[in-house]
């Protein structure tokens, strides 16, 4: 009982500092630093694309086509003689923004109808649970297709509707977790305090359903990535002479054989980047999980 | 006399069972009420009711049939936002300590959560008021910033009871809040239990299986079977001079010579499990194991009577005097047995 007079000001600061924390972190998680750090990079590339890129993105040289990567092209050139170090940058700008809207899409819808029917149930989570299902059952590329149909082609109506399609998978996550979740002692004690079900959801069910959702989410990034890829491929997506990775990739794939390294350079970076995203998500998951801490 | 804090009249809960085709009556016909600053204990085996009757008490579960009237209002008389102010009045303590606690809530988070829901207190008073309830019930403050997990399970129940401190509870259902904890450390927790209910004038509702945990804290005690009330009385007169069959039984399980009048060389021990209550016995619902059943307890719903003042019971057989010897009563091939304990 040697430290029984904390007084009460200084219970609040107790809380490591922020660099404290931030070096813990490093040294128990190098890998979702180096995850931190290439995504860093590429948001970077992205803001600063113009500064950046050696080359206009969409010059043509008719003189310079399909060009094996050179000193004056570090990454060669595409079929109408591109730059394509420029346009990978310039791609990523419209790679990170496509992934982003998508998936921020997706949460935006998911997780709030996928609470409320879980933790509602009763008639409410049937009605949604049949509408979700409905949207699964669906190719999600045909219902893309469709969205973007409706909605008009061109990048943000297609990553609208990329969101659209995502948003069930994480509804019906947030909606297993909040079916626990609603049977917690601590949600009955919150009842008894006279928590109105808005409060419960917002300090009880959201923080506890989180986890998972997180984790599927930097899941869904990459897969965000080859959606988009997938729809500029079609036409639906990043209209030319615009460049994004997948529409390089789709463009490239046509000349595998005699310039590969076009194909490379953006499959590469949605590897990459992909790969970062996981590795930051893991770590997020980790540390906002109290009980997981070392 | 002034009004009870919260009566309960003709309580039922039924269920569907889980493959939805039969109803499970969890509580079926319940009756009491509970002064200011009184104990009520309920005591039962797994199964009887006791834990849904608690839950009914805070709100937690909706009466299927019968009124719940707290602080002297129907709760059919109050919706809404009204309700979640009301409700306040009446708090719970649960068994599983640590399942009350939200893992991501600091102590402090969770200890100001139900004066935040409550409003009208500056973030500096909540604080204030949140450390001066940890150290109220024998926490240090410094504890309020650490989670759950870092906590002891006693420790943890302790934090459970100063969040509802600020609320200035009237009743308080304890559910089994002893049950998961170290016998060294339970009776810490009861005589905390006590002191707030002395300075406090708190009433409480203390459910347990455990006999010797109710008979030591209770004024009055209820012994459920069932889903029923088959004797309710002073803690006292219910566990010396017991007047229902199940009762009986129950003290003689009990394996501390706690009351004098028990340290028997018999054991009641009864025979079988108790019913579904799904399909509940007809008649009196013990008959199917009791030692004193005849062929009226198994036709006749004995009436809740009140044998001594304040003392009631649902047999056929119990008298003023208490219950006849069993082998003179019993006519049916026993069901229970008097066993020899050396």
């Amino acid at each position: 009982m040697t430290e029984t007079s904390a007084t009460p000001g200084e219970i609040r600061s107790t809380r490591p500092a922020f660099t404290t924390r931030a070096r813990d972190w490093m040294r128990d998680d190098p890998v979702a630093v180096i995850g931190l750090v290439v995504l860093l990079v590429i948001v970077l590339c992205a803001i600063f694309a113009d500064a950046i890129a050696p080359h206009d993105p969409t010059l043509q040289d008719y003189n310079a086509m399909l060009e094996a990567p050179s000193a004056q092209h570090l990454l060669g050139t595409d079929d109408l003689g591109r730059d394509v170090l420029s346009r990978l940058i310039h791609g990523a700008t419209a790679s990170i923004y496509a992934s982003l809207l998508a998936v921020g899409v997706a949460a935006l819808l998911g997780i709030p109808v996928g609470l409320i029917a879980g933790y509602t149930g009763g008639w409410v989570d049937e009605v949604i649970s049949r509408i979700l299902d409905t949207f699964l059952s669906f190719p999600a590329i045909v219902l893309a297709i469709a969205v973007t149909g409706v909605l008009g082609i061109g990048l943000t109506n297609a990553m609208l509707s990329v969101g659209i399609v995502f948003a069930p998978q994480l509804a019906r996550l947030a909606r297993a977790r909040a079916l626990v979740l609603k049977q917690e002692l601590y949600v009955d004690a919150a009842r008894c305090f006279g928590a109105s079900t808005w409060l419960i959801l917002k300090n009880h069910v959201l923080p506890n359903a989180i986890q998972p959702v997180l984790v599927q989410i930097t899941l869904l990034m990459p897969v965000a990535l080859l959606a988009e890829a997938s729809l500029s491929f079609l036409g639906l997506g990043m209209q030319p002479p615009d460049s994004s990775w997948g529409s390089m990739i789709a463009r490239a794939y046509v000349y595998a054989q005699i310039a590969p390294a076009q194909m490379y350079a953006p499959g590469i970076a949605i590897l990459v980047t992909a790969l970062a995203f996981n590795t930051v998500g893991e770590s997020l998951r980790e540390a906002l999980d109290p009980t997981a801490r070392r | 006399m002034s009004d009870p804090v919260i009566e309960v009249r003709d309580l039922k809960l039924r269920f569907p069972s889980l493959d939805g085709t039969e109803v499970v009556h969890a509580v079926d016909g319940v009756s009491f009420r509970i002064e200011a600053g009184e104990t009520f204990g309920i005591i039962g085996e797994s199964g009887s009711g006791k834990s849904t009757i608690g839950r009914v008490l805070v709100g937690l579960l909706n009466p299927s049939d019968g009124d719940i009237v707290f602080a002297g209002r129907s709760r059919s008389s109050i919706s809404g936002r009204e309700w979640r102010k009301a409700r306040r009045g009446f708090q719970m303590i649960f068994q599983d300590s640590n399942a009350a606690l939200n893992p991501r809530m600091t102590i402090l988070d969770s200890l100001i959560e139900p004066m935040r829901i409550a409003g009208g207190r500056s973030r500096e008073e909540m604080r204030e008021t949140a450390l001066a309830a940890l150290v109220r019930v024998g926490l240090r403050p410094d504890m309020a910033q650490r989670y759950p997990h870092e906590l002891s399970g006693g420790q943890k129940q302790r934090v459970n009871i100063a969040r509802i401190l600020p609320l200035e509870p009237r009743l308080v259902v304890c559910d089994e809040v002893v049950a998961a904890l170290d016998v060294s450390i339970r009776g810490e927790i009861l005589n905390l239990f006590r002191d707030l209910q002395r300075d406090l004038g708190l009433a409480y509702a203390f459910i347990a299986h455990d006999i010797s945990v109710v008979a030591q804290i209770s004024d009055r005690v209820a012994v459920t079977y069932l889903g029923r009330f088959v004797e309710l009385g002073a803690t006292g007169d219910v566990i010396e001079r017991a007047l229902h069959p199940y009762t009986v039984a129950l003290l003689s399980a009990e394996p501390q010579p706690l009351p004098r009048a028990l340290r028997d060389d018999r054991r009641l021990v009864l025979q079988g499990d108790i019913p579904s209550p799904v399909n509940p016995p007809s008649g009196c619902r013990f008959h199917t194991r009791c030692p004193w059943a005849t062929e009226i307890c198994g036709r006749v719903d004995p009436e809740w009577r009140e044998l001594r003042s304040g003392h009631r019971v649902a047999c056929h057989h119990a008298t003023p005097e208490g219950l006849p010897s069993p082998g003179r009563a019993g006519t049916r091939e026993m069901t229970a047995t008097w066993e020899e304990t050396s």
